[in-house]
């Protein structure tokens, strides 16, 4: 463990130190940025006399909408402290990108986590190769291996980095022949479309490597591809992954069978760099409650929201939670570019456990279990259920439509079912299979193999699935997102 | 056995040639011998590079590396190259001057366009806005309230409106090869953006950045070396890019020995000392002290003019035209802007 005194403290110790974060000012200081201004003055809220955490339930939530409306109508007034560093993005799929500032203070959060990751990742002294299969630019794992390096750096730790974007897959898995990582950090999916890419290749480059140079090893090398399917664990043996940017439930078992690895989750977003992680105990991940103000919405909340939009739904503190309640979940952070008070991040989080966990840290356990919002969630690839909604409204002769989202082996599938209006047109299903084919999201996922091509099935009717509240749902996840 | 000192070792640190001489690269580069200083040893090319460091590197390190590096070879594949902690501060120490001298100022908005990781200049966007970051210690000069918009081509190609809100913030300075950043303006066109004119554009190179008047009011070149963490730079209207003699031993291999190597291939080109190339062209050959594996006089296989040589470092004119040759050899290799990040092409240029 990094720092017991914080890892480990009783959750009076992270609360105290919550309020601490308050009454130093936070919600004042975060009153410069336009985000809250009109927000707060609304509701009445005085900043200076939120100085603890009853204090903070009075003020409204802030939602990603808010978040890229006020940057259009107040672009020179959002940030609090002027000291920005670099800017990353969202990737956009419920609407435009967002842009987040990182100064000072948010980068070397990054670099404080993942120190922290270090000492769950690493079990035994030694020299720890670490891969990391980072997105490139504006998405913000570049940074995290910035901060990776930073941290490592300083603190000379024994860490040898290879960071490499999907864009140069080939060439750094040429290379990790001859530097075996011990860890692997990735998206889920992604690590897994590199195996089959290798099992694909590896016939062809075990015959070129005998043919440069014929000996005992390349040969026995050519009669393996003959003789199995070569699955990356045959030529790396890394010991464990750190896997984020999409639920691992799906993907853990396939990792673990291709890469013989032990997967740990981590759960990160752009807007705030803090990323919770698994630890080997893998009961959950660990939310820094240090980091931030953690809350959860509760499922009934949200749904007595969503039967009335004006309700207010309440939130409670995690560390209030019982074991196994689902909800929003909501974050007051302590950044400094642009703190973000009562964000609503729209992941559904289970809190598995606020008790102190076996490997001795004590913050709070979750897993996330899907989102809010309006999006068809395939993992790395996600649209929202509007523009689907509408490539398949600009088709004549649909009544109605459902998705249904299944899994082949740990591969999301789309499947959608369409009723006719009417008699059915001969190329309804052709016509449904361009406009799934018109979602660039959808596309690039296919293409990439990450997510296998949909299937259209004309039916007569639709079996409705309904939320608790008796809404008709048109997307239905059948395998875990 | 006494190390040897270079009178320009990167950051102060000596070469140790017996230790070195015994590493499997140099055993093989050196012909089992150690040279009697830097300037007896024999070149390495990157091929010999590649065969060692590529395939078996623990028998040629010579420290713990922090990180692999995918360096870009121009006309040739890219190689990989280890860099210590202390190879990092020392570049993170030193880009602070080299972004300064190029023309950056506190309070510029740089748009970093970067090739994916593992490539040299992956982590530019990074370097300019947050070199001290990477240091332990403080550098003399650095650049402060440089705040960076780090876009890659392969995302922005793929989704052209992440650039509509990097513009809005009015950057000052463009950054990148000039082949990336042609590509983003054109998909800021795409997003119905129309491209602003920058204050200062700083192109790596090679190809050598060509002033484009329609993009910024002046331009800076950068260039990546291999074994060097941070790219050394030009100043604002100059066509050459400064090497400081602390940070690389810089040498040439003039035009006219590259093509008497050529005829007659067990020929060992002769190797020249900047100051009596003055005005000369030919490859440049670099010497880098870094603590995981030095860099000992490496053919680069980028074509340089030798413009003012001097005791503290050296004025460079990247060319990218052989003398004699129907086609640019280097521009040859530069990717079309959207083609620049395709998985394993091994193609030279992508900085």
């Amino acid at each position: 463990m990094l720092d017991p005194a914080i890892e480990a403290a009783p959750l009076g110790d992270l609360r105290a130190l919550e309020d601490r974060h308050l009454g130093d000012g936070l919600i004042s200081f975060a009153a410069r940025s336009a985000l809250y201004r009109d927000h707060w003055s609304d509701a009445g809220v005085t900043p200076a006399a939120v100085r603890k955490y009853e204090d903070l339930q009075r003020l409204p939530y802030v939602r990603g909408a808010d978040l890229r409306e006020a940057w259009r109508r107040h672009p020179d007034a959002m940030i609090c402290d002027p000291d920005v560093r670099a800017w990353f993005a969202t990737s956009g799929t419920t609407g435009l990108p967002k842009w987040t500032p990182y100064g000072p203070a948010e980068l070397a959060l990054v670099e404080e986590i993942v120190h922290r990751a270090y000492y769950i990742l690493v079990q035994r002294p030694g020299v720890f190769r670490c891969t990391i299969i980072a997105t490139p630019a504006p998405f913000v794992s570049d940074a995290g291996a910035f901060a990776l390096l930073a941290s490592h750096v300083a603190a000379r730790l024994p860490v040898e980095y290879l960071i490499a974007s999907p864009t140069e897959a080939e060439a750094t898995l040429r290379f990790l022949r001859t530097r075996p990582p011990t860890a692997i950090v990735g998206f889920p999916s992604i690590l897994l479309r590199i195996a089959e890419g290798i099992a694909d290749e590896a016939p062809t480059q075990a015959r070129l490597a005998w043919r440069r140079q014929p000996s005992a090893a390349t040969l026995a090398a050519v009669l393996a591809t003959k003789l199995m399917r070569i699955k990356p664990r045959h030529l790396f043996k890394p010991e464990v992954g750190l896997f984020g940017g999409e639920p691992l439930a799906p993907y853990r078992q396939a990792l673990h069978e291709t890469w013989g690895l032990q997967a740990l989750e981590l759960y990160a977003m752009t807007e705030y760099p803090c990323f919770h992680l698994e630890c080997r105990e893998q009961a959950g991940m660990h939310l820094w409650a240090d980091k931030c103000i953690p809350e959860i919405i509760p499922l009934a909340e949200l749904e007595r929201e969503d039967d009335d939009p004006a309700y207010v739904p309440a939130a409670r503190h995690v560390f209030d939670a019982t074991a196994g309640m689902q909800g929003e979940f909501v974050f007051t952070s302590f950044g400094r570019a642009l703190p973000l008070v009562r964000y609503r991040t729209g992941d559904v989080i289970e809190v598995v456990d606020t008790a102190r966990c076996a490997c001795g840290r004590t913050h709070p356990r979750i897993r996330v279990r899907g989102r809010r919002d309006d999006l068809v969630n395939l993992g790395l690839i996600r649209f929202s259920t509007a523009e689907l909604d509408q490539r398949l409204g600009a088709i004549s002769g649909i009544g109605s439509w459902q998705l249904r989202i299944v899994r082949r082996g740990y591969k999301p599938q789309p499947i959608l079912y369409l009723v006719p209006l009417g008699i059915e047109r001969p190329s309804l299903a052709a016509d449904a299979g361009r406009a799934l084919d018109s979602i660039e999201a959808l596309k690039l996922g296919v293409d990439n193999g990450l997510v296998l091509a949909p299937d259209i099935k004309i039916v007569p009717e639709i079996h409705d699935v309904l939320t608790w509240s008796g809404k008709r749902k048109r997307v239905i996840q059948e395998a875990p997102e | 056995m006494t190390p040897h000192h270079s009178p320009t070792s990167g950051a102060g640190r000596a070469l140790d040639l017996p230790a070195l001489a015994r590493t499997a690269l140099y055993r093989d580069v050196w012909g089992g011998r150690v040279p009697a200083g830097v300037e007896d040893a024999p070149p390495v090319s990157v091929w010999q590079w590649r065969r060692h460091v590529h395939t078996e590197a623990r028998r040629s390190l010579t420290g713990a590396p922090a990180v692999w590096v995918l360096y870009p070879i121009p006309g040739d594949d890219p190689i990989w190259i280890p860099l210590g902690p202390a190879d990092i501060e020392t570049g993170a120490a030193l880009v602070g001057t080299t972004i300064a001298a190029a023309g950056v100022t506190p309070g510029d908005t740089v748009l970093a366009v970067a090739p994916g990781a593992p490539v040299a200049g992956n982590l530019l966007p990074y370097l300019l806005s947050s070199a001290d970051r990477l240091r332990s210690f403080d550098a003399p000069t650095s650049v402060q309230g440089v705040s960076v918009f780090p876009l890659s081509l392969s995302t922005v190609g793929y989704k052209p409106d992440l650039v509509v809100f990097p513009l809005s913030r009015r950057p000052s300075v463009i950054a990148g090869t000039s082949a990336d950043v042609a590509g983003l303006m054109e998909l800021a066109r795409r997003a119905g953006v129309t491209p602003p004119r920058f204050r200062l554009a700083l192109l790596v190179t090679p190809p050598a950045g060509l002033h484009d008047a329609e993009l910024a009011d002046a331009t800076a070149n950068l260039l990546y070396l291999p074994g060097l963490f941070a790219p050394i730079g030009g100043r604002p209207g100059r066509p050459e890019v400064w090497l400081p003699a602390e940070t690389a031993t810089a040498e040439l291999i003039r035009d006219d020995e590259w093509g008497r190597a050529v005829r007659d291939l067990s020929r060992v080109p002769a190797i020249r000392a900047l100051t009596e190339t003055q005005g000369e062209s030919g490859e440049l050959v670099i010497t880098v002290h870094n603590a995981a594996l030095p860099v000992v006089r490496m053919r680069t296989a980028i074509r340089v003019r030798v413009a003012e040589p001097g005791p503290t470092g050296a004025w460079l004119e990247i060319l990218s035209r052989a003398p004699g040759r129907a086609a640019d050899p280097v521009a040859a290799f530069t990717p079309a802007p959207n083609h620049s990040l395709r998985s394993g092409s091994g193609q030279a240029n992508r900085r």
